[in-house]
């Protein structure tokens, strides 16, 4: 192989390299309304097990796609983004919602029943789903 | 008698209803900011809480990690996957508290400056912290915002040499939250 082959060839890996690094640096976030729910349950249920148990709800939960079903007791005012609580029957505790868009939450009011998959992210004092999408309203 | 007991089971329930010991938040806006000049580096948070209790002048705060939002997909990954480990410390949190005298303040309308000291907790480790928290009181609601800076050895988070000069060693970190009288 003569050297400008070489030359060649090392220059064609690092183009290929450069373009499957950039596709990786620059992918976008996985969608949730593109995936399929791993559980389904009401936001009473998903609050309970976590109140129980967090460390078990956790195992279970984290990071995994949830669909929730519940009525909307809170309407929150974000900076960034938007988000809604929903009742769960106990007066502390809810399940947040988030939303990467600041008009999600548009045109919805409290007492609406609706249907939200989001990317469970733990609880403090309400479960948290982070990158939600209206399933069902 | 009668309208004493009716007149003082008034009194109580008014001075109930106008002065809460505690306030809270569930949707506080934690922001932080790890970049430098080669690569931003800024994540949101729209979920922390925060409880204050003015009579006592404990404030705590706490944050699910996985529920930072980056710009990009993969930066959300490392974060979470390689540098706070968040499947195994899903919390970040802080406890602190003021002089009481300062935080019986909070009850009035106005401005104020808190020095609020006490520890973070984050990635399995605990610090020392103090930080000033600036608040507005006006009717009944407390808004709170403090800024700070992280320092990413203090809590053992390696950053792998390959991205060292893209990642900042401390993290300014910013904190924005509504707090509702808890009734």
């Amino acid at each position: 192989m003569t050297l400008k082959r070489i030359i060649w060839v090392i220059l064609a890996l690092a183009v290929v390299g450069g373009f499957i690094a950039y596709k990786m640096y620059t992918k976008p976030h996985t969608e949730v309304n593109a995936m399929n729910a791993d559980f389904q349950l009401s936001a009473a249920q998903l609050f309970q097990e976590y109140s129980e148990n967090e460390d078990a709800a956790n195992a279970k939960y984290l990071n995994k796609v949830i669909e929730v079903e519940g009525d909307i007791s809170v309407i929150n005012t974000l900076q960034a983004g938007s988000s809604f609580g929903l009742e769960t029957g106990d007066p502390m505790g809810g399940v947040t919602c988030e939303f990467e868009a600041m008009d999600a939450t548009n045109g919805l009011n409290t007492g609406q029943k609706v249907k939200v998959k989001g990317f469970c992210s733990g609880k403090l004092m309400d479960v948290v789903l982070v990158r939600c999408s209206i399933e069902k309203i | 008698m009668r309208s004493f007991v009716i007149f003082s089971f008034l009194f109580l329930s008014l001075g109930q209803s106008t002065f809460a010991q505690k306030f809270f938040s569930k949707n506080a806006q934690l922001s932080f900011a790890a970049g430098t000049p080669l690569e931003k580096i800024d994540a949101v948070n729209k979920s922390g809480t925060v409880v204050l209790d003015i009579t006592t002048g404990k404030i705590e705060s706490a944050v699910l990690v996985n529920g930072f939002q980056f710009d990009r997909a993969l930066m959300q990954e490392h974060f979470n996957e390689n540098y706070m480990e968040s499947a195994k410390f899903p919390k970040a949190m802080f406890k602190g508290t003021m002089d009481p005298k300062s935080a019986s303040q909070l009850t009035k309308d106005g401005k104020y400056s808190i020095k609020v000291s006490g520890d973070m907790t984050m990635h399995g480790a605990t610090k020392p912290m103090t930080t000033t928290v600036n608040f507005v009181v006006q009717q009944g609601k407390i808004k709170a915002t403090t800024a700070f800076n992280v320092v990413l050895d203090d809590f053992n988070i390696n950053i792998p040499s390959l991205v060292k000069d893209k990642v900042a060693k401390e993290t300014k970190v910013q904190v924005d939250a509504d707090l509702q009288p808890l009734k």
